[in-house]
């Protein structure tokens, strides 16, 4: 399939209805077209007329649920951390919770279809991932497990209380029509956990891991599948 | 060069202005939801309060269409108002409303849950879904709506049957455009520029300005 006009797809895009592969793509094409990114806020808040429209009367125990969480809910601060830049970068990759969240932001929340409009969003959305990064960073008891991509290379992953950080190091580039895909594989069922791209350094925070799981990478079709079709370059068990 | 950053040579002129004068002259019932954004980014406990009467319907609103499962919806309701709290601070009127940053976050938080787990659902499924969001509307109907809400469905109805059902398939539904495509079985091309004339004649419709 030829690569379509980017342009058209504001429409999608405002809609959050794209994938995680076009939608980074999409991102990538919004940094270079300020008309673009005119067009999208537009749009964006005309699809934001479409919540108003959805209106329904919500419980009262959510307003009191949100009153009482707030109380004891720190807020952000109004920059994103950068200064203290140069002291992380010493440090090991699942250690730099900030920097590898907002790597993982579009793997994560592009996985799902829901991607960052600008970098300060992007910031906002690794702030999000960034405390449930740390958590497992710095978990005493982290599992930590190594092992061969077979077609060259190595994936890690750090795992602790349901939650997996996955990185590899540089992996083999695959042709634009494939994607590598990482699955949660769950016997009988195995979960897409996001497509992380086609090469280079590959990294997801994977969410809901069991101790019973593996979590495999496989080489896909662009646009990912919705279950493994392609070959397993690398499996690594929890247990 | 970021979002929006077009208009930063007249806001700086005029935003100070506003986050310093209007807040104190204006009642908090005529505050709007951005000034109470603002005073909730400096730690204002009472003006979150009132900034969570004016979109938490709307924030569960949106989060039930798409996820349809009422105690689901008010749990990611729930998170969705307390990461309001948290990331006020970060908020930037220059890029956009704060309503429309609101109702970004909720209807982004919706879609993440159906679509992890929507990973393993087959196609039948996604039909099934397709007359559950119909249905749903016909309930939504018989809610008794405001002005506002009245006004965005008459808009709605100016679109052609093909724009309609593309955006709110993927805005409410919570489907990507390729699964709009395969459901009512038009080509992708159709669908993305269904979905982009439908928004414009929506936005004509409302009168949206950014």
């Amino acid at each position: 399939m030829t690569e379509p006009d980017p342009h058209t797809l504001t429409g999608v895009y405002a809609l959050d209805a794209l994938d995680s592969a076009e939608q980074a793509r999409f991102d990538e094409h919004l940094r270079g077209c300020a008309a673009c990114r005119a067009e999208v806020a537009e749009l964006t808040e005309t699809a934001s007329q479409l919540a108003s429209a959805a209106a329904l009367p919500v419980s009262p125990d959510v307003r009191a649920g949100v009153l009482a969480a707030v109380e004891h809910v720190r807020q952000v601060s109004p920059f994103p951390a950068t200064a203290d830049l140069d002291a992380r970068r010493s440090r090991r990759w699942y250690q730099q919770p900030a920097s590898i969240a907002a790597a993982l932001m579009l793997v994560v929340s592009g996985g799902l279809g829901a991607l960052a409009l600008d970098e300060r969003q992007q910031a906002r959305v690794a702030e999000q991932r960034a405390a449930r990064v740390t958590a497992v960073a710095t978990d005493p008891d982290r599992l930590e497990l190594s092992v061969p991509v077979s077609t060259g290379g190595y994936g890690t992953v750090v795992a602790s209380g349901g939650s997996a950080l996955f990185r590899t190091s540089d992996v083999k580039t695959l042709p634009d029509y494939q994607v590598y895909q990482l699955w949660i594989l769950r016997s009988g069922s195995p979960q897409s956990a996001g497509l992380l791209g086609r090469g280079g350094v590959l990294e997801a925070f994977v969410d809901g891991v069991r101790p019973t799981d593996a979590l495999g990478l496989t080489i896909e079709p662009e646009g990912g599948s919705v279950r493994p079709t392609g070959s397993l370059v690398l499996r690594v068990d929890m247990a | 060069m970021t979002f929006l950053e077009v208009s930063d040579e007249i806001i700086p002129l005029v935003a100070p202005l506003r986050r310093t004068l209007r807040p104190s002259v204006l009642s908090d019932e005529q505050a709007s939801v951005d000034e109470l954004l603002n005073r909730v980014a400096r730690g204002d406990g009472p003006a979150f309060e009132l900034l969570y009467d004016r979109v938490a319907n709307s924030v569960y609103g949106v989060i039930r269409r798409v996820l349809r499962d009422p105690a689901q919806s008010e749990e990611v309701t729930q998170e969705v108002l307390i990461e309001v709290w948290r990331f006020a601070t970060r908020f930037d009127s220059e890029r956009g409303s704060a309503t429309t940053w609101i109702h970004t976050m909720a209807h982004r938080r919706a879609i993440d849950r159906v679509r992890s787990a929507q990973a393993s659902h087959d196609r039948d499924e996604k039909v099934a879904r397709r007359d559950q969001v119909t249905a749903y509307d016909e309930v939504a109907e018989r809610v008794e709506a405001r002005l506002e809400q009245q006004h965005v469905r008459r808009c709605l109805e100016h679109l052609t049957d093909l724009q309609r059902e593309s955006v709110t398939l993927a805005y409410y539904g919570g489907y990507t455009y390729r699964e709009v495509a395969e459901i009512l079985d038009i080509p992708l091309g159709t669908v993305k520029t269904r979905m982009r004339d439908g928004l414009i004649r929506l936005r004509d419709c409302l009168g949206v300005t950014s």
